[in-house]
């Protein structure tokens, strides 16, 4: 990597309208023959230019090659401006960075993926992963919280991905007329669920009290906390960790994680925040 | 081997080589000395004083830098580095001379310096780098060691860049002698003589194992200390600024919507709002956990990453807090 600093600039080819404060934006290398190339679970810095920086990672498969998906949620400065923008606008890419998920280790394994809101986002890209490659994973169960049936991300895709044999739960805080689902906070669901403690992965993505509750239960289900797998957010800001934005205890979010096992970070004082 | 040469001799080679590249020297500036460009003005350069007011750091990393152009760097010559600072490098390259991603502006920096360090003959009144094991004269990170004894300064080579220095010397000054064994004697009993006094200044702060015991005993047991001490804390970022191994910074993308250009501006810790994500949340948004942070950070979090203590003890945090805030007092104050 030459450039550690300078962006590859990609172009918005479609935007998705995912909920109401929540885009997906499909981007593609300006450059002909240049392919994305990423593990899922690790991020891009995504460039505006002239105004700024933020990082996401990736909710498409790494599969795919050619294109790449972000799902962007209007929380700050920039993702704000994001969702100003019109098919065709220019941006930056810089990455990937950071560790993603140990598919390794969860070879022959149940998984559990335990997701919030727009935390789905990174979660979307590892399903993806887990259902083209099926037959090395055991069982595998999406349980999904978001505030209403209308927050909801990826509406159409959860079809196909029961098709593909992911057993879907999914709960909403405050239902509709028409939610026929489960109500209440997302932990509800790991109630609904039978897990062999032995040999189950959790992997948890959402706001920090969602993170931090979602944890709680998967202990209290009984998965070990090296089995439990957190996607950190924090201010990752140079994705080399030089820039000391996204520190966390001695770690860098954007060099040492996004993803961290819980059992190695369970003890800073910082880890729910 | 250490040349001797003379003053006079000294300072027309200086002026000499500001003809072709940027040389900075510590000069005195009303009560402390600073880096400066040497101007037709050698025989100004104070030598063998304690810190500059500024550090090593700021010829290394920029306050501003361009980063998405192609790195270049001139060269540049650094007489009167201290051991601080100089031990304060050990950190930064371990950041931006990393594995997996070196740095190319600051390797073109690094590269491109020619560090002469100096002995400390005298000392302020919050140096403590011997509570941390260095000593107030250079023994790493410098290619040269120059010190000035009465009109003479005794100049050796402690790099190959810095032999290469010393040839040059030697090539272009006819009347230089090897350092005399009285010189060397004075030398050795300035060392002896300022240690000893360092040691006896210092003997009540506690040593780094200490210091990072006591910060890892108070995270949730001693708010109130932390919340003391930060009372006085205005989040003016000095700390950071003044210190040699603080290396926080932040990229800013130019108003420029044609071209994608990238600034790297120094940033601290201590600014509300540095960890803060797009949502909101933010680690170190309560004004006491900030203050605390730069100590878990120093003493603790950097050891661990980096194996380097990001603390060199030269004391410009406590000089330079406009809240009167002592790193040390505070450290103290934590006593398990």
């Amino acid at each position: 990597m030459k450039d550690l600093y300078k962006p590859i600039e990609v172009k918005v080819e479609q935007i998705k309208n995912e909920s109401p404060g929540i885009k997906s934006y499909i981007l593609k290398p300006q450059k002909p023959n240049t392919e994305f190339s990423f593990e899922t679970g690790q991020f891009i810095e995504l460039t505006l230019p002239g105004f700024g920086e933020a990082p996401f990672t990736p909710s498409s498969s790494p599969f795919n090659k050619k294109k790449m998906e972000v799902t962007v949620m209007d929380a700050g400065y920039v993702t704000s401006r994001l969702h100003k923008l019109k098919k065709g606008a220019k941006l930056g890419v810089r990455g990937p960075y950071g560790v993603g998920y140990p598919l390794k280790e969860f070879e022959g394994k149940d998984i559990i993926i335990l997701g919030g809101g727009v935390g789905l986002a990174p979660l979307r890209s590892l399903l993806l992963s887990l259902i083209a490659e099926k037959k090395k994973y055991g069982k595998i169960m999406l349980c999904y919280g978001a505030k209403t049936p209308k927050d909801i991300i990826y509406k159409s895709q959860f079809q196909a991905w029961k098709r593909s044999g992911v057993k879907i739960l999914r709960s909403v805080d405050k239902k509709d007329g028409s939610w026929k689902e489960t109500t209440g906070v997302v932990t509800v669901l790991l109630d609904k669920i039978k897990i062999n403690k032995k040999n189950t992965i959790a992997v948890v993505c959402g706001p920090p009290i969602m993170m931090k509750f979602g944890t709680l239960k998967c202990l209290k289900i009984g998965v070990p906390d090296r089995s439990i797998y957190l996607s950190m957010e924090r201010n990752m800001s140079c994705g080399l960790g030089k820039c000391g934005h996204c520190a966390f205890g001695p770690y860098f979010v954007c060099k040492d994680g996004p993803v961290f096992q819980y059992s190695k970070v369970k003890n800073f004082p910082d880890v729910w925040e | 081997m250490s040349l001797s040469i003379d003053i006079k001799d000294w300072n027309s080679l200086l002026n000499k080589l500001t003809k072709k590249h940027l040389v900075y020297a510590p000069f005195a500036e009303q009560k402390f000395t600073d880096f400066k460009l040497i101007d037709n003005n050698p025989e100004e350069i104070v030598y063998n004083n304690a810190k500059t007011l500024t550090s090593l750091k700021h010829f290394l990393f920029l306050l501003k830098e361009k980063v998405t152009d192609t790195p270049s760097a001139g060269k540049i010559i650094v007489i009167g580095a201290k051991s601080c600072d100089l031990a304060a490098l050990d950190l930064y390259d371990s950041v931006f001379l990393d594995e997996d991603y070196p740095d190319p502006f600051y390797r073109a920096r690094r590269e491109n310096m020619l560090i002469i360090g100096t002995d400390c003959y005298k000392l302020d009144k919050t140096c403590h780098c011997m509570t941390y094991n260095i000593n107030p004269y250079p023994e790493k990170n410098c290619d040269l060691i120059a010190n000035r004894i009465s009109n003479r300064i005794i100049i050796s080579g402690t790099s190959i860049k810095g032999e290469e220095f010393l040839e040059y010397i030697k090539k272009e000054l006819n009347n230089i002698k090897e350092a005399s064994g009285s010189e060397n004697q004075k030398m050795k009993r300035q060392r002896d003589s300022i240690s000893k006094k360092l040691k006896k200044m210092i003997r009540n702060i506690p040593d780094e194992t200490k210091t990072a015991e006591w910060i890892k005993y108070s995270i949730d047991r001693k708010d109130n200390i932390w919340k003391k001490y930060a009372s006085t804390c205005v989040s003016c970022g000095a700390c950071v600024t003044g210190c040699p191994t603080c290396h926080c910074f932040l990229l800013i993308d130019l108003p420029n919507t044609k071209k994608i250009e990238k600034i790297r501006t120094q940033d601290a810790c201590q600014y509300p709002g540095f960890e803060e994500v797009a949502a909101g949340v933010d680690p170190l948004e309560k004004h006491f956990i900030r203050f605390r942070n730069r100590y878990v950070c120093k003493y603790i979090n950097r050891p661990q990453k980096y194996n380097h203590l990001a603390c060199t003890g030269c004391g410009r945090c406590t000089d330079t807090c406009i809240g009167k805030i002592d790193k040390n007092e505070v450290i103290k104050a934590l006593k398990k």
